[in-house]
């Protein structure tokens, strides 16, 4: 029997080849985008750890150092401790070191099952009260620990109190102590019996030792104040920041580069901008004002470093805002040794002194690089090695100092977004496996019509029900088993000529067997499914089925109830689900945090339910169409072909319906595809444009030494640029004071004329609706538009005044009342947020500052090409006198999108647009040779009858258009709907809210690939007939 | 002067290439038709009998030799030429009843009416129908009727264009002795009334003795031939 089949199989290669195309392309979609998830993985770790500056920093708690020891012991006790029994517990402070120690805080409570002993605390032998019944070491509901005021160099205090033991304590050695003490010049509590404070140095010799670790580099530094930094009689008279690294650590991170000089000991590298306002050059010698009432520290200059791009030095070190790049422009450099021997000291004696108003403290910490070469290339595997590498390099001296982990909590991201890419295969990879197996069925279908009459014969011959299921079952597993195995190596050959053999192949080859198999399991079992069940239905059919395919059937009303009812009905109830689970929403994304952006599998099957729910829909909708079709009219045949066309269509309409679900079915997932990707590519450059503010964004270079007004405009409008506007904003640059509080908050100023003219701006931005309403508010010099959020937080509404204060912690700051104008959501050129915006002649008036942040440029041409042509422009000509950084939407990268586009969402479409194209023609192909297969009797006897082959030619053709022009419009129509819900989905992935995109060019090439195989199926189909022998056909009965 | 054949076969081979090598369906027969009579092929299962209707009808074209009809060369006529043949002078009745399914019994018939180019032959369809029998079957899909029926609404189709020629290939295979009777009769009478030519291909022997003449065929020759002259009536 198995003999028989394989050589049935054989044989007859047609009919093998119908039923393994379908399950042979949708398993190469399915399995593809499963290889390409993968090979994208690969490299996922690469890509998400490109633009981190610095992988983990070990912040020390203890920066000023000091001389205290703090300890804890139980005194007076054995090993164990019975029930009831008392115990005193100790507290030890000594201050070995040579400055007092302030504000010494212990904060203390009896470990567990130890509880305290009422009024038994003693300071120095000393009877201290309890607070409110509370041991005095952790009073009231925060548990406050106890001050006790300033230890002395020298000076030891003993602080006790008396525990009972409410259980027995099997050993004393194991009860959890946990006295912490902090002071005012190391605010951060430190554990009692923590070891000595390690040094920068011991850390950082231990630490460049661990494995994984492939460096450790020391970095101090700490803020002054304005005026600080002179060289002669030049004053710096805006805040310094003083660095302390040396020559290792600026080779280490390429962003600190050294424009003249070099890094030397006992000398000091200014920043460009420094060095420009001071006039200064190496071998001229500054002075610097530190804390502590000591002479100022006089150091050569050995070079000057441009630090503008130095995210290693600049970025937050506070947890909350870890990502913002604080840029100090007025820089110095001194050497570790410099920092360690004389500002250090400096500032612990102005910490130490009594009333120091001493603001901020030098902040020492270890930059560690990891070995990025060994993490795993797949983003899961790389964040449990980079933990592991955090584990060991906090176990050095714990306890006294904090671990940021830049790398872990980036690699949480990108694995969360692995696992987003993954569910995206549930949408752009499933369905291949849904058309395999339609495609199987209505092969199988196909074909278990024209083998009733080998059946019919095997039967004379004696085979009976059971022999003919078993060689089904044979001919199934052959089939779902060849084609699923083919499929999966089409899809690895597709995914690697897709992302490129070395990408593909850097995956782990368990994850590649794993897709590989995962991808035939699902072949095999749906497509045997869809191959079996029909055929076994065949296998029970009278000879004569075609009373089924032209009447009327309860079955069939009951399918259509189904299709009308059932699946629209799941696809609300999906819907409504989604909608309730508010995951429209798009959830904001920060690598400092660890979030990423959140997709949950339920909404991605949303557009899935669309696609089949809509084709259940539309398809006996197209039924219904073609079973109205008018007649030619009274008795009259009308034309042959015409007229047997019509009757045909009319009366086998529901047999063309498998025909038409089936194109609909790809067209409709081709559609989506193609208007996601056209979505998904326009919401990009909306979002780069969004995010660079307009086409162009010029900024001035801190190495320029020109002045940039806002006139600087006029001289950057070369060829090709069609406008440019002056912009002033940094970072945090005011103060926003409402009615019952004040924030801090970053303003912008612009030109409201010039702005409207070059900005990326939507009405959606704007809380009234109309951007150019909300900007020409700006003409009145005391307008201000605030940021919702912003307003809502201080209770600011449209029409209040407010007072600003402008120019914040600069010489020029100023305070001035605006009027608030209007509210926005977002603004362009501003992705981080903006909280103001004020008009820029207002805002330079009133600070009498000049200098403008960067300028906004419209492109004369929008085209990528005249964009790139702008931009040389701006390079080869203001840029070749003056140091300017020109961005463009095209090089200014999404940054505040999610780093899923690491993904490459794009070559995953691609993928799927191939075998769209691939399934589009090869169901067309499956209809129309089904149609050859099962209607050659009926063709041979009208062409006994007198038909011309081309007349039958065009009853094939017709027939085939019919069904391809309906399954195309089905397809469209579902296949928006099924877009519009995915870029719904997907919303949370793009910046700004993406409308739907109609890419024409790509359904174009949609129509006109199903054309074109309708045209090149029907001519084959017609050629094939004429190779017919009608006589012998004819005979059978 | 000799009244030229209706069907004239004229030395026709038919060889079918298959992997084992080619087969000689029909191998140089030679026989004329007269008009207007009726003629039975018989012989064993794949002797050639319907390999012979087949090149009569135009349906495929020798290896070699030739068929002519009313003197012209079928074998040489172009695929159009062949269709309007088809269309206009013959009528084709099989074993099976080869309706197209998606028609009525009446659109059947009216199908070959329009092949024929006439604009309405409504009435010359129900005519037909209800001579037949079937008058109140003309708008039944096959699927709706008996077999005999059927294979009278084929019978209706072969003869509503008038066709000077009939070729029927085991007409009445699948038929019942009562309705295959019917249909001879039909056949038989239609050839009569309206001096059409018949060529009946059949293994059945009280078909064949109702025909004017008997050809036998084995092996794709003709070997026997007899003339039953009204014998056959």
């Amino acid at each position: 029997m198995r003999r028989y089949v394989w050589r049935d199989l054989v044989r007859n290669p047609r009919r093998t080849l119908a039923s393994l195309v379908g399950v042979t392309l949708g398993i190469a979609l399915l399995s593809a985008v499963l290889f390409f998830i993968d090979g994208s993985q690969a490299t996922m770790t690469e890509r998400a750890i490109a633009p981190l500056a610095l992988d983990m920093q070990r912040v020390l708690g203890a920066p000023l150092g000091g001389g205290l020891r703090f300890e804890q012991r139980v005194l007076g006790s054995s090993k164990a401790l019975r029930e009831g029994a008392t115990v005193r517990v100790q507290l030890t402070i000594a201050n070995r070191g040579s400055v007092p120690a302030n504000e010494v805080v212990i904060n203390d409570e009896p470990a567990l099952p130890l509880t305290y002993v009422h009024d038994s605390t003693r300071l120095d032998g000393r009877r201290l009260r309890d607070s409110g019944g509370q041991i005095p070491l952790a009073q009231g509901l925060a548990r406050s620990g106890m001050n006790i005021g300033t230890v002395r160099p020298g000076e030891t205090v003993r602080l006790s109190y008396g525990a009972r033991a409410t259980r027995p304590v099997p050993a004393v050695g194991e009860l959890k102590l946990r006295a912490t003490i902090s002071t005012r010049e190391n605010v951060v509590p430190v554990r009692a019996n923590a070891p000595a404070p390690a040094t920068l140095e011991r850390l950082r010799d231990t630490i460049a030792t661990l494995p994984g670790v492939a460096s450790a580099d020391s970095l101090s530094f700490v803020d002054l104040p304005g005026g600080s930094l002179r060289v002669g009689r030049t004053v710096v008279h805006d805040p310094v920041r003083l660095f302390a690294f040396d020559e290792r650590y600026a080779r280490r991170y390429p962003s600190i580069r050294i424009v003249r000089g070099s890094i030397a000991a006992r000398s000091a590298l200014l920043s460009s901008e420094a060095a420009r306002t001071l006039a200064a050059r190496p071998g001229q010698r500054i002075s610097l004002r530190l804390p502590g009432g000591r002479a100022p520290l006089w150091l050569p200059i050995s070079g000057v470093t441009d630090l503008s791009r130095a995210k290693p030095l600049f970025s937050s070190r506070k947890t909350s805002r870890l990502e913002d790049f604080i840029y100090v422009p007025n820089s110095v450099v001194v050497s570790s040794q410099t920092f360690r021997r004389v500002v250090t000291p400096a500032f612990r004696a102005a910490a130490a002194a009594v009333g120091s108003q001493l603001k901020t403290f030098p902040l020492s910490e270890l930059d560690v690089l990891v070995e990025r070469s060994r993490l795993a290339t797949d983003p899961a595997r790389a964040l449990a090695q980079s933990r592991s590498v955090a584990r060991s390099i906090d176990a050095v001296a714990p306890g006294q100092d904090l671990l940021i982990d830049n790398l872990s909590n980036t690699l949480a991201v990108a694995k969360a977004d692995a696992a987003v890419g993954r569910r995206m295969s549930l949408f752009l990879g499933l369905p291949g496996a849904v058309l395999a197996a339609f495609l199987a069925a209505y092969a199988g279908a196909i074909l278990a019509g024209a083998q009733r009459r080998e059946q019919a014969n095997l039967r004379i011959r004696g085979a009976h029900g059971g022999h003919l299921r078993r060689m089904l079952a044979y001919r199934t597993l052959v089939l779902a088993g060849l084609g699923s195995v083919l499929g999966a190596g089409l899809g690895l050959a597709s995914a690697t000529l897709a992302l490129g053999a070395g990408t593909l192949w850097s995956a782990p080859a368990a994850d590649l067997a794993v897709s590989a198999l995962v991808a035939c399991a699902i072949g095999i079992v749906t497509t045997a499914l869809a191959l079996y069940l029909p055929g076994h239905r065949a296998l029970r059919r009278e000879i004569h089925g075609e009373r089924a395919e032209l009447g009327p059937a309860r079955a069939q009303t009951r399918r259509r109830l189904l299709a009308y009812a059932g699946l629209p009905a799941a696809v609300v109830v999906v819907g409504v689900m989604a909608w309730d689970a508010a995951a429209f929403d798009p959830p904001s994304t920060s690598v400092s945090t660890g979030r990423s952006v959140t997709l949950p599998s339920r909404l991605l099957i949303a557009p899935l339910a669309a696609w089949l729910g809509g084709m259940a829909v539309a398809v006996p909708g197209a039924v219904a169409l073609l079973s109205r079709l008018r007649l030619p009219s009274g008795a009259r045949f009308g034309s042959p072909v015409a007229g047997t066309l019509v009757r045909s269509i009319r009366r086998r309409s529901r047999a063309l319906g498998t025909g038409i679900a089936g194109v609909g079915l790809v067209v409709a997932f081709g559609m989506a595809i193609a208007m996601f990707s056209g979505t998904y590519d326009a919401a990009k450059a909306a979002d780069a444009r969004f995010t660079v503010g307009a086409d162009l964004r010029v900024v001035p270079s801190v190495l320029s030494a020109r002045p940039h007004p806002p006139s600087y405009a006029s001289k950057l409008e070369v060829a090709g640029v069609a406008a440019m506007t002056p912009v002033v904003s940094k970072l945090d640059n005011a103060v926003l004071i409402g009615p019952h509080d004040q924030d801090r908050a970053t303003l912008t100023a612009i030109d409201p004329d010039g702005f409207a003219r070059v900005a990326a701006l939507s009405d959606a931005f704007f809380a009234g609706g109309s951007a150019s309403r909300a900007i020409a508010a700006l003409h009145d010099r005391r307008a201000l538009l605030v940021d919702a959020g912003a307003a809502d937080a201080l209770s600011i509404e449209v029409g209040d005044h407010v007072d600003v204060l402008l120019a914040r912690a600069t010489t020029h700051q100023k305070l001035v009342r605006f009027r608030v104008a209007g509210l926005f959501e977002r603004f362009p050129g501003f992705p981080e947020g903006t909280d103001l915006v004020a008009n820029l002649d207002g805002y330079a008036a009133a600070t009498r500052t000049h200098e403008v942040s960067f300028f906004l440029g419209r492109a004369a041409d929008g085209s990528d090409a005249g964009l790139a042509r702008a931009a040389a422009a701006l390079r080869t000509g203001p840029g070749r006198s003056d140091a300017i950084d020109v961005q463009t939407r095209a090089t200014a990268l999404d940054k505040e999108q999610s780093s899923l586009t690491a993904l490459n969402v794009r070559g995953l479409v691609a993928l799927d647009w191939l075998y769209t194209m691939l399934m589009c023609a090869a169901v067309i192909a499956i209809f129309v040779f089904g149609l050859l297969l099962q209607r050659r009797r009926e063709y041979m006897a009208l062409l006994a009858q007198g038909m011309r082959s081309g007349e039958l030619r065009t009853i094939v053709m017709g027939e085939s258009a019919v069904v391809v022009a309906l399954g195309l419009v089905a397809g469209l129509l579902v296949g928006t709907g099924m877009a519009a819900l995915l870029v719904d989905v997907l919303r949370p992935i793009f910046v700004l809210r993406p409308s739907l995109a109609f890419p024409a060019r790509d359904i174009a090439v949609l129509l006109a690939v199903a054309a074109a195989a309708t045209l090149v199926c029907a001519s084959a189909a017609s050629a094939l007939l004429r190779r017919l022998r009608p006589a012998e056909l004819l005979r059978e009965t | 002067m000799t009244a030229p054949a209706a069907v004239g076969v004229d030395r026709a081979t038919k060889h079918y290439p298959t992997p084992a090598g080619p087969i000689r369906a029909l191998d140089g027969v030679t026989v004329d038709i007269a008009a207007a009579s009726s003629v039975a092929i018989t012989g064993v299962s794949g002797c050639g009998k319907s390999t012979l209707l087949g090149l009569i009808a135009g349906l495929e074209a020798p290896s070699a030799g030739r068929v002519t009809i009313d003197g012209e060369d079928v074998s040489g006529m172009s695929e159009r030429a062949r269709a309007q043949l088809r269309r206009r002078r013959l009528g084709l009745v099989f074993q099976s009843d080869n309706l197209q399914p998606f028609l009525t019994a009446l659109e059947n018939v009216g199908l070959q009416l329009a092949l024929g180019g006439a604009a309405d032959g409504h009435d010359r369809c129900m005519e037909l129908l209800v001579d037949l029998g079937l008058g109140d079957q003309a708008d039944k899909l096959p699927d709706q009727l008996s077999g005999g029926q059927r294979q009278r609404v084929a019978v209706a189709r072969a003869l509503v264009h008038r066709p000077s020629l009939i070729l029927a290939d085991e007409p009445t295979g699948s038929l019942d002795a009562g309705n295959a009777g019917a249909i001879v009769d039909l056949l038989r009478g239609a050839q009569r009334e309206a001096g059409t030519t018949l060529v009946v291909v059949t293994h059945d022997p009280q078909v064949a003795a109702a025909m004017d003449r008997i050809l036998t065929l084995r092996d794709g020759r003709l070997v026997g031939d007899t003339d039953r002259g009204s014998d056959g009536a």
